[in-house]
C-alpha cells in the first residue's frame, strides 16, 4: 500500500479540524480558494493548449521518428540503449505520450530488465520541461524563458546518461 | 518559448505537407482536445487543493511550515517577501512528495509574485528545480510497474532518487554557473 493513500486524507482532516477550532470560517475560506483556482485555470489554459498542440504535431508529423533516427548514433556513443532514445526525446514534451512509451517498454522488455529499470529512472528524474516552464512562467510578464528551458533540458539529458550508468550498478 | 514553438510547429507542419497532409489538422485538433480534457482534470485538482490551501492559510498553518523552510528558501531564491517564501516552500514540499498536481498552482503563484518583486532569477530557478523534478517517491512509475507485473518495483526507488538528485544539482549548478559568467562579463564591460 502507498503511504500517500493515508497521508493526504489525514492531512486534510487535521487542517480542517484546526481551522474549525480556531474559529475560522472554514466554508468561506474554502470557497474563496476555489474561486482563485477558477481564475488561475482560465489564465493557464491557453498555454496548456498551445504546448499540447505542439507536442501532438511533433508526434503525428513523424518529426519525433526522424529525430530519433538522427540522434541514435550519438546516443549509442553515450551508451544509451536505442530503445530509450524515443523516451528521452518525448519526455520533455508530453507527459501522456511518455507514459504510453514507458508502458510499451515494460510490456516489451519487462519492468525488471535493464532497459525497464533505465526507463523508470529516466522517467522519474525529469519532468515535462516545456509544459512546466510554459505554465510556471505563464503569469510572468517577462516571457524570456530561454535560459531556464535550456538549462532544464541539459540537466535532464545529463541525468538520462547518468541513469543508464547507474542502472548498470544496481 | 516563442522560438521553440515556431521551430517545432514549422518543422512538423512541413513534414506533414510532404508526407501526409491529411494528418496535420486532425493532430492539432487532437492536441486542443487533449488540452481541454487535461484542463478539466486539472480544474478538479486545483479546486480541491487551492480550497484546502486557503483554509491552511487562514488557519495560519502555512506560516508554521514556512518558518522551517523560510530562511534557506529566502536565501536561495533571493526573495524578501514572506508570502513568496511560503509559496515556494509549499511548492517544493509537494513536488518532493510526488504531488505534482498541487505543486503546479502553488508554483505559478510563486512565479507571479517573484516577477512582481522583479526577481527574474528566482522565477527561473524555481522553473529549473521543478522541471528537473525532486521526487522522494516516484509514485506514478511505481504504480505503472506494479500494473505491468514487475516483480520488485521497490528496486528502482534508490537509483531514481540518486538520478533525480543528480539532475536537480546539475540544473542548479549550471544556472549558478551561467549567472556567475554573466555577472563577470557585466563587470568587465563596466
Amino acid at each position: 500500500m502507498n503511504i500517500s493513500v493515508y497521508l493526504l486524507p489525514a492531512f486534510i482532516l487535521i487542517a480542517f479540524c484546526v481551522a474549525f477550532f480556531k474559529k475560522i470560517n472554514l466554508y468561506e475560506s474554502f470557497v474563496s480558494g476555489v474561486n482563485e483556482a477558477i481564475g488561475l485555470l482560465f489564465s493557464i489554459f491557453p498555454y496548456i493548449c498551445a504546448v499540447l498542440i505542439m507536442s501532438e504535431l511533433f508526434e503525428a508529423s513523424g518529426l519525433s521518428f526522424y529525430l530519433t533516427k538522427l540522434l541514435t548514433p550519438l546516443f549509442n556513443f553515450l551508451q544509451i540503449p536505442p530503445k530509450l532514445t524515443k523516451l528521452i526525446l518525448i519526455k520533455p514534451l508530453s507527459g501522456s505520450g511518455s507514459i504510453a512509451l514507458l508502458s510499451d517498454i515494460y510490456a516489451e522488455h519487462g519492468a525488471d530488465s535493464y532497459i525497464g529499470k533505465c526507463a523508470s529512472c529516466i522517467f522519474g528524474c525529469s519532468e515535462t520541461v516545456f509544459y512546466i516552464s510554459a505554465i510556471y512562467l505563464s503569469q510572468c510578464k517577462n516571457k524570456n524563458a530561454r535560459l531556464a528551458i535550456a538549462i532544464s533540458l541539459i540537466a535532464c539529458f545529463l541525468s538520462c546518461i547518468f541513469a543508464c550508468f547507474i542502472c548498470k550498478l544496481f | 518559448m516563442n522560438a521553440i514553438f515556431f521551430v517545432f510547429c514549422a518543422l512538423s507542419l512541413a513534414l506533414c505537407l510532404i508526407f501526409s497532409p491529411d494528418k496535420a489538422l486532425p493532430a492539432m485538433l487532437n492536441g486542443a482536445n487533449k488540452s481541454l480534457a487535461l484542463t478539466l482534470t486539472l480544474a478538479s485538482v486545483y479546486c480541491v487543493w487551492l480550497g484546502v490551501f486557503k483554509v491552511l492559510e487562514k488557519a495560519r498553518l502555512t506560516d508554521r511550515l514556512a518558518t522551517i523552510f523560510k530562511k534557506p528558501v529566502m536565501k536561495i531564491f533571493k526573495t524578501k517577501s514572506e508570502s513568496t517564501a511560503k509559496l515556494i516552500s509549499l511548492n517544493l514540499t509537494s513536488n518532493m512528495l510526488g504531488l505534482g498536481g498541487i505543486a503546479t498552482p502553488l508554483g505559478v503563484s510563486a512565479c507571479k509574485q517573484l516577477e512582481e518583486e522583479n526577481n527574474r532569477m528566482g522565477a527561473q530557478l524555481l522553473v529549473i528545480v521543478s522541471a528537473t523534478s525532486i521526487q522522494l517517491l516516484p509514485t506514478s512509475v511505481l504504480s505503472l510497474i506494479s500494473a505491468s507485473a514487475g516483480k520488485n518495483p521497490e528496486s528502482i526507488i534508490l537509483p531514481t532518487l540518486i538520478c533525480t538528485i543528480f539532475s536537480t544539482t546539475c540544473g542548479v549548478f549550471l544556472f549558478t554557473l551561467v549567472n556567475f559568467i554573466k555577472r563577470k562579463r557585466a563587470k568587465k564591460s563596466l
